[in-house]
């Protein structure tokens, strides 16, 4: 069973990245980065790693929303191949998304749906929960008693310090080099 | 939950040097930001004069022997680390110095080119100190993020752009390959520090994760056949980003060859020795061949750049303890030859605005002062016995032919000939050819005060180089257990760990 899913989720993350190269629209390259970030969340499931498949949705499903944004706005599509005549299932979908959302804030104290929780939950609800979580979906397989989250964040601050503090000097280096590359009124100014 | 991250006060003393950098360069951020009618100049000096704060600290620690492991054995200040280290500081100083005049041409974001310039040093120095596959990726990303910056600074210049997109795309790449090549020797050992992996059995995994990570750092330090990016880049660079980059991180990256090769690998070192024999021959010769077709200097020095690389290879190759120290002291005669041709072009540059072979014609009338120096420099990246490169080159081969690797000699010397041509090609249009204009330059005190310091380290390494063979001899302590040809050696442990 493990490795059923394991080739379905490897098999679509290659196809999925050949079609980002692959496709002219890009669009469509935007969206299929999109579903290969998906199914490396899933990936990540079937490892256990529960934490990082939600962070992996959190900020790549971010990160692809404004990429999909700057390629609307960016590249100057021809108006045909922006939109297809899709408007009632978009509306359909979004009203369900919109509505289901408005369910999960109002009735948030209780217990999460069984179907997508595995993914959602550890990252949105408090850090007792993401313990039963786990063990529901890993079994007996993950020995800790302690949630994945938990664990990650202890070894990030004690035995990975170094490289976690190297990296907040990484994105120091990238936010002054970003503003020295990219700062656009600099040549009026002069 | 309970957090056990003990950090003691003597600890934190081995982060001291990075520690001290880091606040500073953040100083001098704010003093850019804080007092904007500050001359830029100032910027630099201030720099400097943390980096040489950084520096005393280092000499302290080589003196004292001050050693020691952090974070579960990632970090490491052993006698190799600090050498590498006080290497980098050393080069980013005289990197500095040399910039004030070509950061005046500037338009703008001058301030933070000495910040940048911080940042890959303080990169490069962790990387002197990574002792782990994790470490050595995140610290190598770091030192080359400001680099990427720094290529294409000059923003209205489309060389420095092209340069940039460049050396952008194909770092990236290369980073891809070096993650790639570690999830493959994790994943084959589950050990991601050095001295761990050394005991594990050669397996395909584990033989492709490692050729994957030989071709990032070869990326790194310009290996044939990782060289392409190397005289796009070079050329369309800022001439001080040139110089620090034909130097400092090949340095930092060495230092991580170096654990790799002779910590992780040396019981495997049958199986690599071809390999790095290759790689030498290749860069030795395509370095020195397209060398002498160049017409543009910085471009001639990129390609002498990839042939040294060949050279400093060879001890790689051999394996040894020796062919460790002939590295170490072969880089800091190249640190003192390399930096100061460069400066010497930084220095005509910034007068003629030109980097033109042809423009050198004459050179000794209009500056007798900088064609001496130019020719001191050439000559010892030639080779030629009384200077540095000298030395350093007859340690290299001599620890070669310790380990018996005749073949690479003879490639090697073949190549020095080659080499002299294109090098004594410089040298004659500076001294026989007639100056279209023969107006006399003058150059600034801080460019003066680094070619000074080029020529002192070059003369002084090749006359008297006796107490830096015992610096690079100690430095390399650690790999005194490598055993010699066909004798396995044992496993190696940290030193100081």
């Amino acid at each position: 069973m493990a490795h059923l899913f394991f080739f379905y989720f490897a098999g679509v993350i290659v196809l999925t990245s050949i079609l980002v190269v692959a496709l002219r629209n890009p669009i469509y390259s935007a969206l299929s980065l999109l579903i290969m970030f998906f199914h490396v969340a899933g990936l990540y499931v079937t490892l256990h790693a529960e934490f990082l498949a939600a962070v992996q949705i959190i900020v790549y499903a971010g990160a692809i929303l404004v990429l999909y944004l700057f390629v609307v706005m960016l590249l100057n599509l021809k108006r045909e191949e922006r939109y297809h005549a899709q408007f009632p299932i978009g509306a359909l979908l979004g009203l369900t998304i919109v509505t289901e959302v408005l369910l999960l804030a109002f009735h948030g104290s209780s217990p999460p749906e069984p179907a997508p929780s595995g993914t959602s939950t550890p990252a949105t609800n408090g850090v007792t929960e993401v313990a039963g979580v786990t063990d529901a979906v890993a079994g007996p397989a993950l020995s800790a008693v302690e949630g994945n989250t938990e664990t990650i964040g202890e070894s990030l601050y004690t035995t990975y310090l170094f490289p976690f503090e190297v990296a907040s000097l990484i994105l120091l280096v990238a936010m002054i080099g970003s503003i020295v590359l990219a700062k656009k009124d600099i040549f009026e100014q002069q | 939950m309970t957090f056990n991250l003990t950090l003691s006060g003597s600890d934190l003393l081995l982060l001291l040097p990075e520690m001290l950098l880091t606040v500073w360069l953040c100083v001098v951020l704010i003093v850019d930001f804080a007092m904007p009618r500050l001359p830029k100049d100032r910027l630099a000096y201030l720099s400097v004069g943390g980096l040489a704060a950084v520096l005393v600290n280092l000499l302290w620690f080589d003196r004292a022997g001050v050693t020691g492991t952090l974070f579960a054995n990632m970090f490491v200040v052993d006698r190799l680390a600090v050498f590498f280290k006080l290497f980098i500081v050393g080069a980013t100083i005289l990197i500095i110095l040399v910039s004030v005049d070509y950061v005046r041409r500037f338009r703008f974001f001058k301030g933070e080119y000495y910040f940048l310039v911080l940042m890959s040093a303080l990169g490069m120095m962790f990387m002197a100190s990574a002792n782990d596959l994790l470490s050595v990726f995140i610290t190598l990303e770091f030192s080359t993020f400001g680099f990427y910056v720094l290529v294409a600074y000059l923003r209205d210049d489309v060389a420095s752009n092209e340069a940039g997109l460049k050396f952008f795309i194909l770092g990236v790449f290369a980073a891809g390959l070096l993650a790639y090549g570690i999830s493959l020797v994790y994943g084959e050992t589950g050990k991601i520090v050095f001295s761990d992996i050394a005991s594990a059995s050669p397996t395909p995994g584990l033989v492709i994760g490692y050729l994957l990570i030989f071709a990032a750092l070869g990326f790194k330090i310009g290996a044939v056949p990782f060289h392409s990016w190397i005289p796009d880049t070079y050329h369309g660079a800022p001439t001080p980003v040139t110089a620090y980059l034909s130097i400092a991180p090949k340095g930092a990256a060495f230092a991580i060859l170096l654990r790799m090769f002779f910590v992780s690998l040396a019981t495997l070192k049958p199986a690599w020795v071809l390999l790095l024999v290759g790689a030498s021959i290749l860069s030795m010769t395509y370095g020195n061949i397209v060398a002498i077709a160049q017409r543009n200097i910085k471009r001639l020095l990129a390609y002498s750049g990839i042939a040294q690389i060949g050279n400093i290879l060879i001890g790689l190759a051999a394996g040894t303890k020796m062919g460790g120290d002939a590295i170490l002291f072969y880089l800091l005669t190249y640190l003192f030859a390399n930096l100061g041709a460069f400066a010497i072009v930084i220095a005509v540059g910034n007068l003629i605005h030109s980097d033109e072979i042809e423009d050198y014609n004459g050179l000794n009338r209009r500056s007798p002062f900088l064609a001496f120096a130019m020719l001191v420099f050439l000559l010892s990246l030639a080779g030629v016995p009384p200077l540095a490169g000298f030395i350093g080159k007859l340690y290299i081969f001599l620890s070669a032919i310790n380990e018996g690797l005749y073949t690479l000699i003879i490639v090697g010397l073949i190549n020095i000939v080659i080499s002299m041509y294109y090098y004594l090609v410089v040298v004659k249009k500076m001294y026989i050819n007639e100056p279209t204009d023969p107006s006399p330059l003058t150059i600034s005190t801080p460019m003066k005060a680094v070619v000074y310091a080029g020529l002192a380290g070059t003369l002084i390494l090749g006359i008297y180089p006796q107490p830096f063979i015992d610096w690079v001899v100690a430095a390399t302590l650690m790999f005194s257990n490598l055993a010699g040809h066909t004798a396995a050696a044992p496993t190696i442990l940290p030193f100081g760990g």
